[in-house]
């Protein structure tokens, strides 16, 4: 076992991990339940985060590598119950159901909105790509977050 | 309630904000795995490595010594009743063939034995010390095989029930007339028959299959599960295991996904023998390969559809014969072949000639149960196609060929009555079809006249435009129920409790608007709880695409009783005729302009006067099951040097009467059609010649990712079902039917190839470019 | 029973954070072959195999950076495939050839976690990022005692000789005036590994003819490699349809190509013509980049 220390949702934590394990069962068993497991092999998208401000498969990171980094969650999105322009988008456009694929997918978006403000709708397709979805088929996943980035640019009519 | 004006509607028709959507877009605990159980032992299933052979010996005691082990199941200490573990209403019509642990394994990765440990870790771990001696039998790998003269009998155990003829490996056997086919052929003028073959295919939610069980404080058992048939789920675990079903209790929390996958009562029992026995929680959660291999698929069939039709091209005669493969065990092995031609076949009434006959096999492959479609979408493929053909060769347009064919308000069809859930149907009168409609919108939408026939090219690629119509069901009819309570409380909202399983599909937030819409409150007034078979009351579960029509009514009903009860306290309050008041707006309005708000009611009834609970519970059976409409069409890219499809716009025109929340109603049919086009084009289950799945990942069973998807419109037809709540059917299963045949037609206008085999991976489109016979 | 927090015991012993290149040299001689070094880890975070018992994170080494260097461009290890994409000085590679061709690689998600080293070390057949930066003439510094450059194709093939070396920098020389890439990938969905690859370079002399060719194909299910025949039979002609069409079939001659869970042997030869003739016919109007 290893110490290390992350900044969780703003939270600086420290505790012991296995050398090998991963930083998605890490965060499960911290509590994290927001971060989801829908594979184990990166195929899916369902247990992204944000390390240091970049969206990865949290099923593929050894936790050990993480440490010193800072990790958002999908509970590290919102601030207190003002919901982020993406979770907002998501629930106006009815771009969830099950819910179950659309932490990761928030996360992904985030990523994407803070690297292209102004996307086109391609590029949002391309951002999300590595999140699987089964129930939506994709488009209002799309329309909201394309929503959302005109939100997030101060649009009126967002 | 009448036939109301809907434009009044405050809340049903509007796409309000699902009311499960808040928890969800922040992550709050809300699927099984969230929420721990102290001391839970987790539970790992060791999968069988050969696909048919029987357990000679096996010694545990590796695993039993190993650190942290503390329950270990096999055949020799579970219990042997059979069963089926197909959620479906008492008496199942699926055979009885499976034991929770066998001494025979039937398919690569069928249970062989079970341990509970103190980690995950520790289960794996001492899964790999139990030592299993096999004696191998000789797999059945195919239908082909399977109807072979002295094929292994899969199931020869004495002690099954319900199945055919299980000497010859048949699950099912359906065969119903309508006329006489032979005759009807002889006197059509033009013959067209087409065979079509679909493949494995798994529904691949993004959350496995997984339940958590534990005794709660009053030593009883509780199961909370991703399941899509809570109901069925706890009677299933009391008779497998011989325990009194209200000592059990089972809840279904937010779950990732089922599309039917889920319509199966596949752990809870291991769970909740672990639990019974050790006294401790159990944890049980298929992996992504396991999901992929033991839990369920689609049922691989082969289906061969032959049409006569006079020279007009109006349906003479219609012959489906239908062969699949359910796999291992019979779990909607009979229903899912009688769905294949009683969910198609009525669609194209004019055909006085009918016949539909076929059998579902015993395989020693992947067990096919429930998914979304359920045989309508493997009969839709040729079906769709062969009038396609038709058209082709009659010379007209195939959207003129199903305006001269397809049904109508106010027909019917002998099918309705011959071909129901495994055993005779329900005759039935369409009342609302707006299927003419549909195709008009759809067509134009999808520029039909300007596409058709020119085989615009753009470098390798041809273009085409495709199109296909169908309808679906809403419910069971005689056999579904479903029941809704709801009580009031003093702030006036409501509680409603449904047994109503929402998958995600939005159901919690549907029948939360029909009850709201009918009780005057917004949808914040009205809190659902569901799926609870301690607290709410019974419903089938969410499959037939019956929670809209079915369990909707029940809620119509249930607060159409609450609000009598509502006007009779508010009449006295306002000592005017109930009959005179209206309710709305939270408030009951007396023609006066008195009125009181509906906390007052509440108050007055709970403290102050003849108090009672204000509240009611009703149920529904159907007595028919009112189709969805759907018209598809489809424009494709064929890249003619590579054979790669690319789905450039699908449209898809609904009926689904009155939609009560637009957007999960456009949601549902564009997720369907998502899935529908995977497994059309990249979606297959590879298996080897021992039996194996050799690809039970997402990293070799492609599903359609943001990138792959065509511009897709869903058009809502208006339409209004004076059966259903507030005029709704159905629209949960329809849309997955339509890529295979509306995909397949475009092909064939962009390039004039016939595709018969899904999916229509680029290596047959490109054979059959070539003209490869087995290309298509 | 086991006490609560027991944990099968885990064959990783330990998972190091050197912070020099000689730190973690050293440690890969402590450990020898049951020491893996650490990019983003995808890899080894799908599969550990069992013999490994130490992981060496890169990413504290600084060689996570791209700059010029002599005309070459030289690309830290641990870039990732994200940063690789976002550096401007790689998007003016060849028309953006990279970064064309990295946008069909996996996902975003794991495009931000997978590095540049860890994407040639791991020798994936279906590797997109293999085939470009063979055709971009890349040469691999790797580590050993000392560090020397060897041609990725070289480091490629002998991997028995490099197997405890630690891959610090790549570098790709500056492409000719006048030369054109292409890169084409065939795969059954949008977030899939190839069941083909193909890119293509040719520099050009002043009278329009082929001066300089490299071709790879990749996933075929092998590992990329050059398609030196036909590079050779293109050099001196000129990029005419004729010449493109021989040479597309000359490398569906020449490229071995196997059945597997993504394609037939027989489609891929299919692929490998269709890919080359794609591939040239871009290079050929001067257009880099992937056709969509």
């Amino acid at each position: 076992m290893m110490a290390i220390t992350l900044v969780i949702d703003g939270v600086r934590r420290s505790f012991e991990v296995a050398p090998s394990e991963k930083l998605l069962d890490v965060l499960r068993r911290l509590g994290y339940t927001g971060v989801k497991k829908g594979c184990g092999s990166g195929d899916c998208g369902a247990c992204a985060v944000l390390l240091d401000g970049r969206a990865v498969n949290s099923c593929l990171v050894f936790a050990a590598k993480a440490d010193g980094c800072e990790i958002v969650t999908i509970e590290g999105i919102s601030h207190g119950e003002a919901l982020h322009p993406v979770q907002e988008a998501f629930l106006d456009e009815g771009a969830v159901q099950c819910g179950y694929c659309t932490p990761g997918m928030v996360i992904a978006a985030v990523d994407l909105l803070s690297r292209h403000p102004d996307p086109t709708e391609e590029e949002v397709r391309e951002g999300i790509s590595g999140n699987l979805c089964r129930c939506t088929g994709y488009k209002k996943q799309v329309r909201a977050i394309l929503r959302a980035a005109t939100r997030m640019r101060g649009d009126r009519d967002g | 309630m009448g036939d109301p004006d809907r434009a009044m509607f405050r809340t049903v028709g509007k796409s309000e904000r699902k009311v499960d959507g808040y928890g969800l877009v922040t992550g709050r605990p809300k699927f099984v795995a969230d929420i721990e159980q102290p001391g839970t032992l987790y539970v790992k299933i060791l999968g069988s490595p050969h696909a048919h052979a029987r357990i000679r010996r096996i010694d545990t005691s590796g695993a039993e010594r190993f650190p942290g082990v503390a329950c270990i199941l096999t055949h020799e200490n579970t219990p042997s009743t059979r069963y089926t573990t197909a959620g479906q209403g008492y008496p199942e019509p699926s055979p009885y063939d499976a034991r929770m642990f066998d001494r025979i394994v039937r398919f690569v990765g069928d249970r062989v034995a079970a341990v509970a440990a103190e980690s995950e870790a520790a289960a794996a771990e001492a899964l790999r010390r139990i030592v299993v001696e096999y004696d191998l039998l000789e797999p059945v790998l195919s239908i082909d095989a399977a109807r072979r003269d002295g094929a292994p009998i899969i199931h020869p155990e004495e002690d099954a029930a319900g199945i055919y003829d299980a000497s010859r490996n048949i699950v099912a056997d359906v065969d119903i007339d309508v006329g006489d086919i032979e005759r009807g052929f002889e006197e059509s003028d033009v013959i067209v028959e087409t065979t079509c073959e679909t493949q494995y295919a798994q529904h691949a939610p993004i959350e496995p299959h997984v339940v958590w069980s534990w005794l709660d404080e009053d030593d009883r058992l509780v199961l909370r599960t991703s399941t899509q048939v809570p109901f069925h789920a706890r009677r299933i675990v009391a008779q497998t295991l011989g325990i009194p079903l209200h000592r059990i209790r089972v809840i279904k929390p937010r779950i990732g996904g089922g599309f039917g996958a889920k319509q199966e009562v596949l752990l809870e029992d291991v769970a909740a023998l672990v639990t019974l026995r050790t006294r401790r929680p159990a944890f049980v959660l298929l992996t992504r390969q396991e999901e992929f291999v033991a839990s369920r698929t689609r049922h691989p069939m082969r289906v061969r559809v032959k049409l006569g039709a006079k020279r007009d091209g109006v349906l003479h005669a219609i012959e489906m014969e239908a062969r699949s493969n359910t796999g291992a065990y019979g779990a909607h092995g009979l229903t899912v072949l009688a769905n294949t031609g009683s969910k198609t076949l009525p669609l194209y009434n004019k055909a006085a000639n009918v016949r539909f006959h076929g059998q579902a096999y015993y395989t020693n492959l992947p067990v096919a149960g429930a998914y979304r479609g359920y045989g309508a979408t493997q009969g839709y493929f040729p079906l769709e196609t062969a009038i396609d053909e038709l058209a082709g060769r009659i010379g007209i347009d195939p959207i003129e060929l199903r305006r001269r064919n397809h049904i109508r308000a106010g027909e019917t069809s002998p099918i309705f009555e011959k071909l129901g859930e495994g055993r005779e149907g329900v005759s039935q009168t369409i009342k609302s079809c707006e299927l003419s409609r549909c195709i008009e919108w759809g067509a134009e939408r999808i520029g039909w006249a300007e596409r058709r026939g020119v085989h615009r090219r753009r470098g390798s690629w041809v273009y085409g435009v495709g199109m296909s119509v169908m309808m679906q069901g809403s419910g069971i009819p005689q056999v579904d129920m479903g029941a809704a309570t709801i009580k009031m409380n003093e702030d006036g909202s409501f509680n409603l409790l449904i047994g109503a399983t929402d998958l995600g599909t939005g159901s919690d937030t549907i029948l939360a608007q029909i009850a709201a819409e009918v009780l005057g409150v917004p949808l914040a007034k009205m809190v659902v709880l569901s799926s609870d078979t301690d607290v709410t009351p019974f419903d089938v579960g969410a499959y037939a695409s019956s929670t809209t029509y079915v369990s909707g009514t029940a809620v119509e009903r249930a607060a159409c009783k609450v609000r009598e009860q509502i006007l009779t306290v508010a009449s006295a309050m306002l000592e005017e005729d109930p009959a005179a008041l209206r309710i709305g707006d939270e408030a009951v309005v007396a023609p006066s302009g008195r009125q009181v708000t509906l906390a007052q009611v509440c108050e007055q009834a709970m403290y102050r006067s003849d108090q009672f609970q204000i509240g009611a519970t009703a149920s529904c059976v159907p007595s028919e099951s009112p189709p969805p409409f759907l018209a598809n069409f489809a424009e494709v890219a064929v890249d003619t040097e590579t054979g790669r499809i690319r789905v450039v716009h699908y449209v898809a025109a609904a009926d689904c009467g009155t939609a009560i929340n637009p957007a999960l109603a456009e949601g549902q049919i564009e997720g369907a059609i998502v899935n529908g086009i995977g497994y059309a084009l990249t979606e297959e289950m590879l298996i080897s010649s021992q039996g194996r799945v050799r690809n039970p990942t997402f990293f070799d069973y492609k599903i359609l990712c943001a990138r792959d998807i065509p511009r897709i419109d869903v058009l809502l037809v208006d339409s209004y079902e004076p059966t259903g709540p507030m005029g709704a059917k159905s629209v949960g299963e329809i849309g997955i039917n339509g890529p295979i045949p509306t995909i397949a037609n475009a092909v064939h206008d962009a390039v004039g190839i016939r595709l018969r085999t899904t999916p229509f991976t680029p290596e047959r489109v490109l054979a059959a470019l070539s003209g490869d016979a087995t290309g298509g | 029973m086991a006490a609560k927090e027991e944990r099968v015991v885990d064959h990783i012993e330990t998972y190091a954070r050197p912070q020099t290149v000689d730190e973690a040299i050293r440690l890969r001689q402590k450990w020898e072959d049951a020491a893996r070094f650490v990019g983003g880890g995808v890899d080894l975070a799908l599969y550990t195999p069992p013999s490994v018992r130490a992981l060496i994170d890169l990413s504290g080494l600084g060689i996570s950076s791209i700059r010029a260097e002599d005309g070459d461009l030289r690309i830290g290890a641990t870039v990732t495939i994200t940063e690789l994409m976002e550096d401007d000085s790689i998007a003016a590679v060849l028309d953006g050839l990279i970064v064309e061709g990295m946008r069909s690689v996996a996902s975003p998600l794991l495009r931000n976690l997978a590095t540049v080293g860890g994407s040639l070390v791991s020798r994936h057949p279906w590797s997109d990022v293999i085939p470009l930066f063979l055709v971009l003439d890349a040469e691999v510094s790797v580590r050993q005692a000392a560090a020397r450059w060897i041609p990725l194709a070289s480091f490629l093939e002998e991997r028995e000789a490099w197997a405890d070396g630690l891959v610090l920098e790549a570098r790709i020389p500056a492409a000719a005036p006048g030369s054109a890439a292409a890169f084409e990938k065939f795969s059954r969905t949008e977030f899939d590994v190839a069941m083909l690859n193909c890119a293509g370079f040719a520099a050009r002399s002043s009278d329009g003819r082929c001066a300089g060719v490299r071709i790879a194909v990749g996933g075929t299910p092998r590992l990329a490699a050059r398609v030196e025949r036909v590079e050779a039979a293109l050099i001196g002609e000129a990029l005419d349809e004729d010449a493109i069409d021989s040479a597309a079939r000359l490398a569906a001659k020449e490229v071995a190509v196997g059945d597997d869970r993504r394609a037939s042997a027989s489609y891929r030869r299919r692929l490998v013509e269709v890919g080359v003739r794609r591939v040239l016919t871009r290079i050929a109007a001067g257009r880099g980049g992937e056709e969509r």
